[in-house]
């Protein structure tokens, strides 16, 4: 037993000596799970911001965080980027917001993980005189009203606008046809305002002839698309609500020979999706510029220190890139 | 309906999940016209190889009375491995693949180790190897996803076998079916993994050292976790860190649905593999039906439940 003891020392410690040795080799642009700083040394007089996302697990986030760490070297802001390693850990998040309310913080942005659970560390920042603002994610601002809470603003797109942007694209470019849809899991309010700001596009000449859900999976989406395209062979435009499920769906239509006859639209804008652009697979993707929500928070986050009244919905950009505008 | 289900217990003790399979198969052709189509049923089996894959392993370490959450994580990391290793460093595939399996099989190992030497729960250790395996994906990859493959790396999730239709990941998936049957039919480490699932303590005092045949068992489900990510990453032509969330469920499922016990000591392969394809006929259909994905959701449910309450009815007595 004892000997098992001195195993476990051993393990663990060789386990963290080799993980710490791992992140010192890869220098502070290592995806932080915990914390980063951008701004410098963190000097008395500079405004400090906590900047509080869901996860770093994609493009999307990592380009967020460039995206604000720029901005506040530029600004000469002092940020700590949090991310927990999930996108479901609202815990961390509570944690982080917790920390950042003891810790003296002018400003806390965040992208909430939950439409709820974070009400109570809102109000206490309030409590605390500390102006929140919410980046990406909205949260469901009548419950926090209730609970006597309030955020400065919401800096996001407007979902249902931005995938509109693909819906007029295909009904101008598109004589009409059978549509089948890509959804994300059941219940995520972004998924259904894209689902539902590309519809409502599509005049009479299209049918919805499928809308299944792909829960944002690649490899769900490639064989959920199988399905529909042999229940529904001529299918003439894909819309997959987010790029994942795109990128899956591009895959099946190419493996059933039907490149080429099928128009594909999806969320997103990420790196595979410029790619299949250029290559022709792809006919739109809706953008919608991580950083430069991220540049607007904090300077929305900087007005609220100074005391201005924000806007309920601080929009930002959102585009729809094809092979005319691609980069 | 207990009568029925006493006497069908006579003769087809050992073919509930057969006749699950084939009541559902009728109830969807009569609804679809394609559903029994020779390119539906293939791309059927192509569905279902990546979690087929993923629950011939689970099964092994369900045999033994263990379970493993980790394996939707290890088939992230090992993607993100050989993607590294091909897209990045030029590796050969052969070599990539290899080194993926490799480090599949260390992580099921070290899964087993604590199971054995250090007395942890399976639940626990793997659950703790499920986040590990995830994190390291993540920060291997730092959030990127890594395509471009060469074809012959491809060619394993999406070519067919020479002059037919048939993929070549379905008869990957079915020779490693016949391996792990093999294993467990005529191999003494088979007959140890039921004994240790029926009682480990027996087993152990009959000579037979539990903790090695433990390590093999997580180890194997290490080894199936790292072939499922070949051919994912190979069908899909990208590794991705957040690839496989959630797929542990769908390979328990599988394993329980083809008659398995979470108790250990019970089932057999070719039950999985059924399972699994139950599983895949199931989305299949309810694709092909266009319903709804909130009514997906809760008939899934309903028929993994009622396919395990047959299967207990049947063996009670």
């Amino acid at each position: 037993m004892k000997k098992a003891k001195v195993w476990v020392v051993m393990l663990v410690l060789s386990l963290l000596v080799g993980l710490v040795g791992c992140g010192k080799s890869e220098g502070p642009s290592a995806p932080a799970t915990g914390g980063e700083t951008a701004g410098g040394s963190g000097s008395e007089d500079k405004v400090k911001i906590a900047y509080i996302v869901k996860a770093l697990t994609d493009q999307f986030w990592i380009d967020m965080q460039t995206g604000a760490l720029e901005t506040a070297t530029e600004l000469g802001v002092d940020l700590a980027f949090q991310a927990p390693e999930k996108e479901t850990n609202v815990e961390t998040q509570i944690q982080y917001m917790e920390n950042a309310i003891a810790g003296g913080f002018d400003a806390i942005i965040l992208s909430a993980a939950d439409s709820k659970a974070l009400n109570p560390t809102i109000v206490k920042a309030n409590q605390a005189g500390i102006p929140v603002i919410l980046v990406n994610d909205t949260i469901d601002l009548d419950a926090l009203a209730a609970d006597g809470g309030k955020v400065e603003t919401y800096v996001g797109i407007d979902q249902y606008e931005a995938a509109s942007l693909a819906g007029k694209y295909a009904v101008e470019t598109i004589d009409g046809g059978k549509v089948a849809v890509l959804e994300g899991a059941a219940g995520v309010l972004a998924g259904e305002q894209r689902m539902n700001g590309f519809l409502d596009q599509l005049t009479d000449n299209f049918e919805v002839v499928a809308s299944q859900t792909a829960n944002w999976d690649r490899n769900q989406a490639f064989n959920v698309m199988q399905n529909i395209l042999t229940s529904q062979p001529d299918i003439k435009v894909v819309w997959a609500v987010s790029a994942e499920m795109g990128q899956g769906a591009i895959q099946a239509i190419e493996q059933a020979g039907l490149a080429g006859q099928i128009s594909v639209f999806d969320f997103d804008a990420s790196a595979d999706d410029m790619e299949a652009i250029k290559a022709g697979t792809l006919v739109g993707t809706v953008a919608q510029y991580p950083n430069l929500q991220a540049k607007a928070a904090i300077e929305a986050a900087l007005a609220a220190i100074e005391g201005q009244t924000l806007e309920a919905h601080t929009k930002t950009l959102a585009e729809l890139i094809t092979i005319d505008n691609i980069q | 309906m207990t009568m029925n289900l006493k006497s069908l217990k006579l003769d087809l003790s050992k073919l509930t999940t057969v006749i699950v399979l084939v009541v559902l198969s009728v109830l969807l052709g009569m609804l679809s016209p394609v559903f029994m189509t020779q390119a539906n049923l293939i791309n059927i089996m192509q569905q279902i190889t990546v979690n087929a894959v993923l629950a011939v392993g689970m099964s092994i370490v369900i045999f033994t009375g263990g379970i493993d959450l980790s394996v939707g994580s290890i088939l992230a990391f090992v993607g993100i491995v050989m993607g590294k290793l091909m897209v990045d460093g030029g590796v050969n595939p052969v070599v990539a693949v290899v080194a993926g399996v490799v480090v599949g099989m260390a992580c099921g190992a070290f899964n087993g180790m604590l199971i054995s030497k250090f007395k942890l729960q399976p639940m626990i250790a793997t659950l703790g190897m499920m986040s590990m395996a995830r994190g390291a994906a993540l920060t291997l990859a730092n959030g990127r996803t890594i395509t471009g493959y060469s074809p012959s790396f491809r060619w394993i999730g999406s070519g067919n076998i020479m002059g037919t239709r048939i993929p070549v990941q379905i008869l990957f998936m079915l020779i490693l079916y016949a391996g792990f049957h093999y294993l467990l039919r005529y191999r003494k480490y088979g007959r140890f993994i039921y004994s240790i699932g029926g009682n480990e303590e027996a087993t152990r005092l009959s000579g037979v050292n539990v903790d090695r045949v433990k390590i093999l068992a997580y180890s194997l489900s290490g080894l199936t976790a790292a072939l499922a990510s070949v051919v994912l990453v190979s069908k899909l032509n990208s590794a991705q860190s957040i690839a496989g969330t959630g797929y542990e469920l769908d390979a328990i499922a599988s394993a329980v649905i083809g008659g398995a016990r979470l108790t250990g000591g019970f089932g057999n392969v070719w039950g999985t593999l059924l399972g699994a394809i139950i599983m895949g006929v199931i989305r299949n259909g309810l694709n092909l039906l266009n319903v709804s994905s909130y009514l997906q959701q809760l008939i899934i449910g309903v028929i993994i439940i009622a396919a395990v309450l047959f299967d207990s009815l049947k063996g009670r007595k």
